[in-house]
């Protein structure tokens, strides 16, 4: 993971990456420093969520990301049923893949699929060991950024 | 038979998206410079961020399975609108809490 690749604070404070900060981002970046120097935690976290809704780019995060959670449950619906029938993973996988194909149109932002996916597939139970998890989450992750790069 | 938790899917990927953004914040620069924050207490707060994140997420969650999601379409705006307010409301929740400040 590494949200801060895309949207760190200081490039959205800066207007740098792809954020786009708003006239009311200085003013909290300022109240967010404050409540930091004073380690008062509940104004630190309220500081915080201020900023996330503050900038563009980590709520349009926010709002494309129950499409992708909507398409890794149709992945891991499809990958799941196949998995059950067969026991083979990479049947699961191709099973997975032809779900997204028909789905994904438009490009989201990497780290994010591969959070979806490792949680989707968490969610279902099919009970497999970590490397085997790994391989199937590495390989829906890829698929999918595959498909819509 | 196989079955997917859709709210603990949806919970798990937006409680990770609002964490990361968070903690993003808090590790950058800037802040890491004026903080005075022992071990202990970024631990603390990491725990409090993660929280306060969960709430959100499972409200969010509830609220989009009760419009019919994942068989409905729910549209970025919906999704923006709700998610905005459901921030807004906890951000109000935490100012106006003084037992901590």
């Amino acid at each position: 993971m590494g949200g801060s690749k895309g949207y760190s604070f200081q490039k959205l404070t800066q207007g740098g990456g792809h954020g786009r900060p708003l006239k009311s981002g200085v003013t909290d970046k300022n109240q967010f420093l404050t409540a930091v120097s004073k380690n008062v935690q509940d104004q630190i976290v309220s500081q915080a969520l201020g900023l996330l809704i503050s900038y563009s780019t980590p709520l349009s995060t926010l709002a494309a990301g129950l499409e992708l959670v909507k398409l890794a449950i149709n992945m891991c619906v499809a990958g799941a049923k196949k998995y059950e029938e067969t026991g083979d993973s990479n049947q699961a996988i191709e099973a997975a893949a032809g779900v997204v194909l028909d789905k994904v149109k438009e490009k989201l932002v990497s780290e994010v699929i591969r959070i979806a996916v490792g949680v989707a597939v968490d969610g279902t139970n099919i009970k497999m060991n970590d490397t085997s998890r790994n391989i199937i989450v590495d390989s829906l992750s890829s698929t999918v950024e595959e498909a819509i790069t | 038979m196989t079955e997917v938790n859709i709210k603990e899917i949806i919970v798990k990927v937006y409680s990770n998206l609002i964490e990361e953004n968070i903690n993003s914040w808090l590790k950058a620069e800037e802040a890491l410079k004026e903080s005075k924050m022992t071990p202990q207490e970024q631990l603390n707060l990491r725990e409090k961020i993660r929280t306060v994140a969960t709430k959100i997420s499972s409200e969010f969650a509830d609220i989009v399975i009760n419009k019919g999601f994942p068989t409905n379409n729910i549209t970025r705006d919906e999704t923006k609108a709700i998610i905005s307010k459901l921030i807004e409301k906890y951000r109000e929740e935490l100012k106006n809490d003084k037992s901590s400040s």
